[in-house]
């Protein structure tokens, strides 16, 4: 902190100077004179239009309600957000065909009598000052004005374009629902809500980003979730200032309780069934406006290792699946590390023939072990990244010259070992059976941290480094549920779920750290059992 | 915040404390796979090294160009081991590493005039591994024998370990020993060490040429011989054939062994695979007077009949089992009478007594082996048991051929 400070000591005037204009960013229209909206059409439509800097999209239509007395309205809109078919056939038809005299001939009547009889629309309401009327419009809801009324009404008329629910690419599984979240806020609580039909399923909402306005909402379950975590979650959401939230990665940053670890405290998905599994373990589920990744917290390092389809598949399948899955991540933080360990210390540890092949293989090898591993860790990382960002019909380009380049050539020039080279295939694959991305992406930091010590200390290093990871994880929390939970503390109850996976009917907890209150899951005597075993 | 400035400038500090200190790649170091020790010129020490050529084993890709022998001999003198080994980087262009070292060759010459300044340095250094082998070169110098190219393990020091292996577990008249297991019996007053020899036949100067192994028939194969008696750290005799196997027997080494029975008139009649064999040594002290009694039980099948008889039957197998036991029997008898004439308790008898009756033992340990184990009582009993003919019973070609 201290050094941090000292660092922006000298810049602290520009900052005072500078306040005045960053509470502009708010993005309020600033030259809004009044709060309140004016009683006059023209002036309002005007004030729209100044505010709006004439903006394109905004449409005003302008229509006469009835002539005597005349009844002038006006409807402001914003092209694509709406839905151009419920605004032309329900409202705009409703409002030239059906408008009824006898049912109100004063200009105050009409208001009421629009609100409460004639709109046959969802949800309609009255608003009052300018940054309501704003926030409503932006948002894709169809404004209707009245000449002479100090309010206006808004109908729900959101759509526009959205993605379609397709199938989730990122988190792929055999078993299960295919479906994933898209970047409409919308279909994503929907697809949520469709799965627990349940009262106490319960969204809080919240706009975020001074200027985006960004729709955030906030789902739990209530009575199961912990209402501690709910208000924490609340809490650290309402302090967040800033002035964009493009994605939930943004969330996830600002809410997460420690910046400077290499391990996620934030778990996302895109897929649906995982957070309802997860709402039912009291986890609580952030989902942003444009962003097809859903946040669950609190989260725990095991959760990181648990794919849908361990669920989904029978339990003994499952239990050495996950196991393989721990493994994975362990040879992939350890492997590299281990062989330079082995092949500059311990050479004593492997068995004769073994290194004599090894020493074989690095006879003509110009470089140190270390420098040999960094150099192939390294380009394969190099690859790795330029394959994510390539288009698809040049990512098979970089896979041949991938192969090529590691695989033969550095072989055959004798620039690395065909040893080496086997270690680092088999690290990568076994990092990319890590099923959550953001776990997989820290253990390849931590692989180039092990792989230095070891090349400074050996097998000492390395145990050295793991066991400095392994005091880390623990002193992590998340939302206040600490991070190793259950295996530090160490839950018994809980351990059904983490390196292993028992039969369903066994879980009968929830994770006690997280909901504290509502723990059981299920009933006893779930396990299935031919009938005339009843009762026994 | 300079707390933990400092916690981390000390954390960055002992890391370059540890600087790499026992760091070595695998280039610079030359794996010895044997070193074998002569008397070099004035009795000093002279070592031999085997060392790997990794690049040239065969299996490995990288091989297509040069190839030359499996393995290369270094030597070099001093007057102490560390001395002699160290000299070798005058010659030698990497680090010796003893890590992976399987045997450890002793010319009879330095086996006769004793071990006692060989044994510190492989266990005291860290290095080297006390699971090493420890060889005598019967009737030669160590160097001649590590020099020798081997065909089937192309590294020699593997040949010598594993024939000594399998030859332990397979005949019986060999022991695989460790430098480990050496070294306490060294200077035991209660048992005499035994070592395993090791012979190079036919032509000594074509085994270390390529021709040895480019030979179908190998021109100078190494052979394990006998067992090596001692008395304190110097080599007195050697044990062969069945006495060898009979020290074995007792010692409780023999795992799998084969034994030939007579039968009537003929000689070697049956042929009887042991394997399962279990030595059992007890003692006691009577009127100021030590019995020794070794208890064998050997357990096995008819591998070979050569001659008629009704193997069906329980009473002919009986009679076979009878002639099994006194075979056992006499083979022990023959090697203790072996031990007692070169008055070296090879099998630990003085070491059953101790156990029994300390007091006793204190006042004969000084004389046991000059004149106590030489006159010792052992009563020999062997329990032996055919399980099993295998797969025909009746050995039907000699009925036809007759019972002769």
């Amino acid at each position: 902190m201290g050094l941090v400070s000292k660092l922006f000591a000298k810049p602290k005037k520009k900052k005072k100077k500078n306040q005045p204009a960053t509470k502009d960013t708010s993005g309020q229209a600033s030259d809004i004179s009044s709060r309140f909206l004016n009683t006059d059409l023209s002036k309002n439509l005007q004030t729209i239009l100044n505010t709006t800097g004439n903006s394109a999209d905004i449409i005003i239509r302008q229509i006469d309600l009835a002539d005597e007395p005349p009844i002038k309205a006006a409807l402001v809109m914003v092209d694509g957000l709406i839905d151009d078919k419920t605004v032309n056939e329900t409202i705009i038809h409703t409002l030239l065909t059906e408008y009824s005299l006898q049912e109100a001939v004063s200009i105050e009547k009409s208001f009421d009598y629009l609100e409460k009889k004639l709109l046959p629309i969802t949800n309609v309401t009255s608003v009052y000052e300018w940054n309501d009327l704003f926030g409503k419009l932006l948002s894709g809801e169809t404004i209707i004005l009245i000449d002479g009324v100090e309010k206006a009404l808004s109908t729900s008329t959101r759509g526009g374009e959205k993605r379609a629910v397709t199938e989730s690419h990122n988190e792929v599984s055999l078993r299960g629902p295919k479906e994933a979240f898209t970047e409409s806020m919308r279909t994503n609580t929907s697809l949520i809500r469709s799965r627990i039909k349940n009262p106490n399923l319960w969204i809080e909402s919240f706009q975020i980003g001074k200027v985006t306005k960004t729709d955030i909402n906030v789902m739990y379950m209530k009575g199961i979730a912990n209402d501690k975590i709910v208000k924490e979650v609340r809490r650290r959401l309402k302090r967040i200032e800033i002035d964009q939230i493009p994605d939930s990665g943004f969330i996830e940053q600002l809410i997460e309780e420690k910046t400077y670890t290499i391990f996620p405290t934030v778990f996302h998905t895109e897929r649906p069934d995982i957070v309802v599994a997860n709402l039912m373990e009291g986890k609580i589920a952030i989902i942003v406006n444009g962003s097809p990744f859903v946040l669950t917290v609190p989260a725990l390092f095991i959760e990181f290792f648990q794919a849908a389809d361990d669920y989904y598949a029978r339990f003994d399948i499952s239990t050495g699946i996950r196991f393989l899955r721990v493994l994975n991540f362990f040879i992939s933080i350890v492997a590299p590390a281990t062989y330079v360990a082995v092949t500059t210390y311990h050479q004593e540890m492997i068995p004769t023939l073994l290194i004599i092949a090894i020493a074989a293989q690095r006879e003509a090898v110009p470089f140190p072990a270390y420098v040999e591993a960094l150099l192939m860790e390294t380009t394969f990382e190099i690859l790795r990244e330029a394959g994510v960002r390539l288009p698809k019909s040049v990512g098979q380009a970089v896979s041949i010259v991938g192969a090529l380049v590691i695989g033969q050539a550095a072989i055959q020039a004798g620039i690395v070992s065909p040893a080496m080279v086997i270690v680092v295939s088999i690290t990568a694959i076994a990092n990319f059976a890590t099923p959550s991305f953001s776990m997989a992406i820290s253990s390849r930091v931590i692989r180039f941290g092990l792989m230095t010590l070891a090349a400074v200390m050996g097998f000492y290093g390395i145990i050295t480094g793991l066991m400095m990871m392994t005091l880390h994880l623990c002193s992590l929390r998340s939302f206040g549920v600490p991070y190793m939970e259950p295996l530090a503390p160490l839950m018994i109850k809980n351990m059904g779920d983490t390196i292993i996976r028992i039969p369903l009917w066994k879980m009968k907890s929830r994770p006690k750290l997280i909901s504290q209150k509502n723990i059981i899951r299920q009933g006893d005597n779930q396990q299935p059992r031919p009938p005339e075993d009843n009762g026994s | 915040m300079t707390k933990r400035l400092n916690l981390f400038a000390f954390i960055c500090i002992t890391i370059l404390l540890a600087g790499c200190w026992n760091h070595r790649e695998l280039t610079d170091i030359g794996i010895i796979a044997a070193v074998g020790i002569d008397y070099g010129q004035d009795k000093r020490y002279n070592m031999t090294f085997q060392f790997v050529n990794p690049k040239n084993i065969a299996g490995n890709q990288q091989t297509s160009g040069l190839s030359g022998p499996a393995i290369t001999i270094y030597e070099s003198e001093g007057d102490n081991l560390l001395e002699a080994a160290r000299a070798a980087s005058q010659h030698v262009s990497r680090q010796l590493y003893f890590a992976h070292t399987d045997v450890l060759m002793i010319g009879e010459e330095v086996a006769r005039d004793g071990l006692t300044d060989i044994l510190d340095i492989p266990i005291r250094n860290p290095d080297f591994r006390s699971t090493a082998t420890i060889v005598i070169a019967k009737d030669s110098t160590a160097e001649q024998i590590l020099k020798t190219l081997t065909p089937l393990d192309q590294i020699p020091a593997n040949t010598i370990d594993k024939t000594l292996q399998f030859s332990e577990s397979r005949w019986g008249e060999d022991i695989h020993l460790t430098v480990g297991e050496l070294v306490p019996t060294i200077y035991s007053k209660s048992k005499q060490a035994v070592v395993s020899g090791f012979v190079l036949k036919g032509d000594k100067e074509k085994g270390k040429q390529d021709a040895n192994i480019q030979s179908s028939r190998p021109l100078a194969p190494l052979n394990a011989d006998g067992i090596g008696i001692f008395k304190g750290d110097k080599l007195i005799t050697w044990a062969e054939g069945k006495t060898a196997r009979g020290i074995n027997w007792i010692l409780n080494n023999i795992q799998s062994t084969v034994m030939a029975v007579d039968w009537k008139d003929k000689k070697d009649a049956f042929g009887i695979t042991i394997n399962l064999s279990k030595s059992k040594v007890s003692a006691n002290v009577k009127n100021n007077k030590p019995h020794i009694t070794v208890h064998i039980d050997a357990e096995g099948g008819i591998t070979e009949a050569d001659t008629f008889l009704d193997l069906s039957k329980a009473e002919e197998l009986i009679k076979v089992q009878n002639a099994l036991r006194k075979e056992i029997k006499k083979e022990i008898e023959n090697s203790i009478q072996f031990a007692q004439k070169h008055k070296a308790d090879v099998f630990g008898f003085g070491e059953k007594i101790s156990h029994v009756d300390e007091d006793y033992w204190k006042k004969v340990e000084d004389v046991w082996n000059e004149e106590i184990f030489p006159n010792l009582e052992v009563k020999v009993e062997v329990n032996a048991f055919i399980r099993r003919t295998y797969l025909i019973s009746k050995p039907f070609l000699y009925e036809h051929k007759g019972n002769d």
